[in-house]
């Protein structure tokens, strides 16, 4: 299989469309597409949270990006779109797109989960959550990271 | 030798800066681990203990051993939190 027409990466700061991610993983030969729409709230751990703030090594968090597509193509056989936005995203906005489209839905599901538990381990993004009374940089800063779970 | 070590997230908080270069003795082998050390001398604010820095050369991923040559980009990278 050519990988490359299997799947599309975008980081942007402009708002995500939906819309052209799920066209791309669109088929006649598919009868499932599955999107995730990560989303800024309002709230975390009681936290009033204000907007988002995201920042990327930009070349790198494209490769890695492309690792996820990749693996995901490998695993399951399915059309992948992902987008990722970069900046200030406010609350109700999308940070993550991630559209699968499979023959049959089971493959998709466990792909989609699949994308986003590796974005947040190898890909390099980082987030920055604005709430009422200060800032943080999300992330745990005490975890031990293996190398042979982050190649 | 002369390498540009890149700064990122809270590390940039940590050091100030976002990007920097370091002039090494090149009659030297090094290795990531001892570009580690400096860094960390360097910037003391940045909290995470050596062993647990994570790092790219080059934009990949390297374990702490790994060689590091004239030229080389080597990225600290902060706990990823992307999504």
């Amino acid at each position: 299989m050519n990988n490359a027409e299997h799947y599309s990466i975008k980081i942007t700061d402009g708002p995500l469309d939906v819309v052209e991610s799920t066209d791309f993983v669109r088929s006649d030969s598919h009868g499932a597409i599955v999107i995730f729409d990560g989303i800024t709230r309002d709230n975390t751990d009681n936290r009033k949270v204000l907007f988002l703030e995201y920042e990327a090594y930009l070349p790198m968090a494209e490769k890695k990006l492309e690792t996820v597509a990749v693996e995901m193509c490998e695993k399951w056989d399915v059309l992948v779109s992902i987008q990722h936005r970069l900046g200030k995203v406010e609350i109700g906005e999308s940070s993550l797109i991630v559209a699968v489209g499979s023959q049959h839905r089971e493959k998709a599901y466990q792909a989609s989960q699949y994308s986003v538990n590796r974005i947040k381990q190898i890909v390099p993004i980082w987030k920055k959550e604005y709430f009422v009374g200060g800032e943080i940089w999300i992330g745990d800063a005490d975890g031990f990271r293996p190398l042979e779970k982050i190649n | 030798m002369e390498i540009t070590v890149l700064y990122f997230a809270s590390y940039k908080e940590n050091s100030g800066i976002d990007k920097e270069n370091l002039v090494l003795d090149s009659e030297r082998n090094f290795m990531l681990s001892d570009i580690l050390k400096v860094i960390l001398t360097k910037h003391p604010k940045i909290p995470t203990p050596q062993e647990k820095i994570v790092a790219a050369v080059n934009e990949e991923y390297q374990p702490h051993n790994h060689k590091v040559y004239d030229g080389d980009i080597i990225a600290l990278i902060p706990p990823v939190s992307g999504g």
